[in-house]
């Protein structure tokens, strides 16, 4: 059982003896039952944050006190400390290879500090031998280096740190020039692809950080995209971020059903997917592609595109996911609006036409997500208009009056809608609270011709008596975060409630009896549905205790075992 | 497994050597650089970035950052480009033009563009820094100085490093900054007459007809 809930119940139990609630045999039962809380077998989130925060000050400690000196050392000087720190990671390196099982906690410490170290140093000799050059030579350094650590101690966290690395080179100033810089990123990310491989088949061991080295490397991989992209200044960049969104997204969709992992598929490519709503709205956008023609290059590359976008549908098709399709279909209208601004059709026009798409996806989307509960739908339609609206924003093509009308008006609608429901929701209020006051009406009816006891509302978390009818019986509300039930021979027994975190309030104590109850074995009874059949209390989880040893049900307003109160319901 | 650990740590110290070895590598492409290139001079102006960690270096500003587009399509700003120089008979380097591509003669250096106008570029040199002692340099030089600064550089295939800052021949490390009415002349000197002798020369005959 949870840890919290062990300590919760043995800070209570103390009390509900000094009540008489339950009896030191029966509360020796409860604490027998619930076990003793054992040993972690992974550090806790909080103790990991901790350590972390830990090494953080330690490793900004140590920074400040290089920082101070560091360039009152001789370039010469640097070098060696550089030097120095490097054989410390690499003998702490060998010590992981030789010593940490592989892929355990230890490895993946040694790895990342490995990473990190290396790192640091490359850096420092950039800094004092400076020629000036992008930080894309020294990336290659590390990324190159590092993998083998990753690959000898099956490092997931020093992979991240790897694909942040390549991340950092992809939104870098680089120099495409001199040595084709993104052919050598997309071979290192390739390099890595057998060790993203390895993990995902053995996801089961460590499904949440295989889930990050999926996020990472979906991000690493849109980086190098966009690298690629601006390196070359390729036309069609929109045609071809749209492919691959959508084509990732697809992926994820695909494979959505075999596990969290597939999760940054769909995610990153939901994200692109927004980049290219966002950069489609803007006329500019289209009057560049208008002005470009693209060479023989780009146009083979879109082919390939266009292979990948129709392998994509093809794939949801066959899993009959209609609206992924409608969604994964995006490349090919920017593709067919990109041939009608060749054809002469103006920027705004198809600036037009590409906004009617993504409102048309945006509905579907919204209608869909609300048939069918999805709510990542629901989102990624509001993600869509946000998009299309912030793009507003900064659109130079609308006067500053115009946008900051139609912020204005969004602004007022957002507050209309919201409006709206707020009175809905209170209307819906009303009548429940009104039906809750009718039926305690008819209650105490029924309390006054002596059949039934008043019953009160009671709040799920609140504790004490509420009310006590004439025959002396008292209706009281517990809040409890345990479920369960033990039997009068100390042995217990589980019952399970729909929402085991609700609190359990109500119950029924006879007054006459309350210190042999205490004495007598306990009976702890889901009354959720069964005790409050057609009663508006609000209890949740009810759980009454009983001195009745038979576990005979009660019923608060006299209704006997096997009828219901038909009026009510 | 009797196979698998020696792989293991052959790959662990072929790794550790390149591991070690990498810091040279970088130390070797600047003392390269300082060995190999052809020394040449250009008017700066020198700042120091904020920085909360005392530094030994200068940021160096090249003057005259301006040319010409020669390339094959349009620039694009933050486009790295060939910027082709050619000393003069003073050794103070001319900009002749920027382009795409390489040059078949003559000497070039490595550039980032950030600026297009129609067909002007405004460019960047990437090796903006100069190594000095900073005790030992007038805070005025990267202040408020207007004067006539000149940087020594090597260079070697695009690439370079600034060797030196002189102020009037004199290294900025030991120089003192001259008076501000001779700064305030200084900086009214074309680009073009800089270090140029007859330039100083006609500007005093003046100076002295105006007295």
């Amino acid at each position: 059982m949870d840890k919290k809930r062990i300590v919760w119940l043995h800070e209570e139990l103390p009390k509900w003896e000094s009540k008489g609630w339950v009896s030191k045999e029966a509360a020796a039962a409860m604490k027998v039952f619930y076990g003793e809380i054992g040993p972690r077998k992974t550090p806790s989130l909080m103790r990991l944050v901790a350590l972390f925060l830990g090494l953080l000050l330690v490793g900004l400690g140590v920074f400040l006190l290089f920082a101070g000196y560091w360039y009152s050392f001789s370039p010469a000087g640097r070098l060696d400390w550089c030097i120095a720190l490097l054989l410390i990671a690499l003998i702490i390196l060998g010590g992981g290879i030789w010593k940490a099982p592989r892929g355990g906690l230890l490895a993946e410490g040694i790895g990342l500090f490995f990473v990190l170290v290396l790192t640091m140093v490359t850096f420092l000799m950039a800094d004092t031998y400076y020629t000036g050059a992008g930080i894309g030579i020294y990336c290659l350094i590390i990324m190159l280096l590092s993998m083998q650590a990753v690959y000898l101690l099956g490092s997931q966290l020093a992979m991240i740190a790897i694909l942040g690395i390549s991340l950092l080179w992809s939104t870098s100033p680089h120099d495409i020039t001199i040595w084709g810089e993104p052919a050598w990123l997309w071979v290192l990310l390739a390099l890595g692809i057998p060790f993203y491989a390895e993990r995902w088949r053995s996801r089961s061991v460590g499904l949440i950080s295989t889930l990050w080295l999926s996020w990472a490397y979906v991000a690493a991989l849109f980086g190098a995209f966009f690298f690629t992209i601006n390196s070359y200044q390729l036309s069609l960049g929109l045609f071809f971020v749209a492919s691959l969104s959508a084509v990732t997204f697809a992926l994820g969709s695909v494979s959505k059903e075999q596990g969290l992992w597939t999760l940054p598929f769909r995610g990153i490519g939901a994200l692109g997917l927004i980049y290219v709503v966002v950069d489609g709205t803007f006329l500019g956008t289209w009057e560049e592609e208008a002005a470009t023609v693209p060479g023989i290059g780009t146009l083979l590359l879109a082919v390939a595109a266009l292979v990948l976008v129709a392998g994509a549908i093809r794939a949801l098709w066959r899993e009959k996911q209609g609206l992924e399709i409608l969604i994964t279909l995006c490349p090919l209208v920017v593709g067919a609006l990109i041939i009608t601004v060749h054809m002469g059709v103006t920027a705004l026009t198809t600036s037009i036409l590409f906004n009617a798409y993504v409102v048309v996806l945006a509905a579907v989307m919204f209608f869909r997500g609300g048939m069918t509960n999805r709510v990542a739908l629901v989102n990624g339609c509001i993600f869509a208009f946000l998009a299309m609206i912030g793009a507003r924003f900064f659109d130079p093509a609308f006067t500053f009056v115009e946008r900051g009308l139609t912020f204005i008006i969004s602004g007022l609608a957002i507050f209309m809608v919201n409006l709206f429901y707020m009175w809905r929701k209170h209307a819906e209020r009303d009548a429940i609270n009104s039906s809750v006051n009718r039926a305690n009406r008819r209650l105490q009816r029924k309390d006054a011709t002596g059949n039934a006891p008043n019953v009160a509302p009671t709040g799920s978390a609140s504790m004490g008596s509420t009310a006590s009818n004439s025959k002396g019986t008292v209706s009281s509300s517990a809040s409890l975060g345990a479920t369960g039930g033990i039997d009068s021979d100390g042995a217990a027994s589980e019952a399970v409630t729909s929402d085991e975190g609700s609190s359990m309030s109500g119950g029924s104590t006879n007054n006459t009896s309350s210190t042999k109850a205490s004495e007598s074995a306990v009976s702890v009874e889901d009354t959720t549905s069964q005790d409050l059949r057609g009663t508006n209390t609000g209890a949740q989880g009810t759980k009454r205790f009983s001195s009745d040893t038979k576990q005979e049900r009660f019923r608060p307003w006299g209704i006997a075992d096997g009828e219901e109160d038909h009026n009510e319901k | 497994m009797k196979n698998k650990l020696p792989v293991k740590w052959i790959c662990f110290v072929i790794m550790a050597i390149l591991t070690i070895l990498s810091p040279f590598y970088i130390q070797q492409r600047s003392t390269s650089l300082r060995q190999g290139g052809v020394e040449y001079q250009w008017p700066v102006a020198l700042s120091r970035t904020a920085s909360w960690i005392p530094s030994d270096y200068l940021d160096v500003k090249f003057l005259g950052s301006r040319t010409n587009w020669q390339g094959t399509g349009l620039p694009v700003v933050n486009q790295e480009a060939y910027i082709w120089v050619e000393p003069k008979a003073n050794g103070i380097l001319e900009v002749k033009g920027a382009s795409n591509e390489k040059p078949a003669t003559g000497e070039y250096i490595l550039a980032r563009l950030t600026k297009v106008e129609k067909t002007d570029v405004e460019f960047q040199i990437l090796f903006n820094r100069v190594t000095l002692d900073l005790n030992k340099v007038d805070p005025q030089f990267y202040t408020t100085y207007k004067g006539t600064l000149l940087a020594t550089l090597k260079i070697k295939d695009g690439y370079g490093v600034v060797t030196g800052v002189y102020s009037k021949g004199v290294s900025i490390e030991t120089a003192v900054p001259e008076s501000v009415e001779q700064q305030e002349l200084d900086s009214r000197t074309p680009l073009s007459q800089i270090g140029e002798p007859r330039a100083v020369d006609t500007k005093e005959t003046e100076e002295r007809e105006q007295q």
